[in-house]
């Protein structure tokens, strides 16, 4: 029982924690500096979020912001360090940065981190635009396979903005009930294995050559072309059919259901 | 505190519940039942059920607990949900001692709700304000040395700018 004169230091570490995830990331970060007690705590925030958008323009990075990412990737590198070298779970990891292609060692590392820490709900964002100067990132392929093969409890996954990535192939998806790929331009195989998806939202630029589903489960898709959009909610019943019957763009469509 | 059947709930089936302090309550099954420690308990001594020890819990903080468990007995209509609101915010504005106190139960009696709106109300004490303010708010001793606080202040430079 706390006595009067009450110090929050006196709650266990578990409530202290609690508070802390109502906290913004740097929030949380800046009570590291108020006493020995609180100096690691931040770490076991089981949520990640490191998002630098502008919330009111979430495309529009200004220059000034532009100059700030490599001290960004810098401060998700740490972070990521840190918790490689702890037993501290992650449950959730947000990332959300403008990043070019000379970053793509580092998303390596973070997906990598990602993936030995289980992470449940992944999601990676590293557009930008205006459309005329997109800055493209680069998850590989490996990456992601990798991920699944370490990380089979994902059960969001969403790519945006990928540059590096041809070829998707996850063998085994058993968690996997969201899946969003936006604007990879180079996506030219993706072959899925997923009983559980239940939504997919695709968004390609031009053809996604090979396509290669299974997703018995699926009940939502959106499927946009370029400036080309539709949303479709199908039924549980031939449902695969019916959204791909839209897909006139795509060569080859392996279907399986 | 007599238990009381003026609620909306038709189930009048009442649990008697003791507080560390050794006073006896008795409190509708409906929102003792909020507690998911008190729910378990319930389920493993049946209907043979005396009393139920809180060893953990002070009379004054199982009132304010048992309050709010009451108001959150039912479901609440879309109707009521900003009256409801309302009653929350006002109920969580209390001392810090009692507010501690009353996390304290809550994580111990498992009622996730109402740990959510208290830790949310500790982390808005806390947000916008500087180290210095957040140290004086909750009477946290600063126990760095100047040059161990300068050293985490530079690791972490850019989430104190």
């Amino acid at each position: 029982m706390v006595q009067d004169g009450a110090r929050i230091n006196e709650l266990p570490d578990e409530i202290l924690v609690g508070i802390l995830c109502f906290l913004s990331l740097e929030e949380a970060i800046r009570t590291t500096v108020l006493s020995r007690r609180w100096k690691n705590l931040w770490m076991n925030v089981p949520k990640l979020e490191f998002c630098w958008r502008n919330k009111r323009f979430p495309y529009d990075f200004r220059p000034r912001d532009m100059s700030k990412v490599k001290a960004k990737v810098n401060f998700v590198n740490d972070v990521m360090k840190l918790h490689e070298t702890t037993t501290t779970s992650i449950e959730e990891l947000t990332i959300c940065l403008p990043l070019g292609s000379k970053y793509s060692d580092d998303i390596d590392k973070w997906v990598e981190v990602a993936a030995v820490k289980r992470v449940e709900k992944l999601k990676l964002d590293f557009g930008i635009g205006d459309l005329a100067t997109f800055i493209f990132v680069d998850v590989v392929d490996k990456a992601i396979e990798c991920l699944f093969s370490n990380s089979p409890l994902i059960e969001r996954l969403c790519l945006r903005y990928s540059q590096k990535l041809h070829k998707l192939e996850v063998a085994d998806a058993p968690s996997l009930k969201y899946l969003e790929i936006v604007y990879c331009d180079h996506l030219q195989h993706f072959h899925i294995s997923a009983p559980n998806l239940n939504t997919i939202r695709l968004f390609v630029r031009s053809g996604l050559v090979r396509l290669n589903l299974y997703a018995p489960s699926l009940c939502h898709a959106s499927l946009g072309i370029q400036h080309f959009y539709m949303n479709l909610v199908c039924d549980k019943s031939g449902c695969a059919y019916n959204m791909f019957d839209y897909l006139v763009e795509y060569r080859i469509l392996n279907i399986t259901s | 505190m007599a238990s009381s059947t003026s609620g909306s709930s038709s189930s009048s089936k009442v649990v008697k519940i003791r507080s560390s302090d050794n006073e006896n309550f008795e409190v509708e099954e409906a929102a003792a039942a909020r507690s998911e420690t008190i729910k378990k308990l319930l389920e493993d001594v049946g209907d043979d059920a005396d009393v139920i020890p809180l060893p953990n819990v002070d009379a004054k903080t199982l009132v304010k607990v048992m309050e709010w468990c009451k108001k959150h007995m039912d479901d609440v209509d879309e109707l009521n949900k900003e009256e409801m609101k309302t009653w929350d915010a006002e109920f969580v504005d209390m001392d810090q001692s009692c507010l501690y106190n009353v996390l304290l139960a809550a994580n111990f009696l498992n009622i996730k709700e109402l740990l959510d709106q208290l830790t949310q109300k500790v982390a808005d004490m806390i947000k916008g304000k500087s180290p210095e303010e957040i140290r004086a708010t909750f009477n946290i001793k600063n126990d760095f040395t100047p040059e161990e606080e300068a050293e985490i202040r530079k690791q972490n430079a850019w989430a104190f700018e």
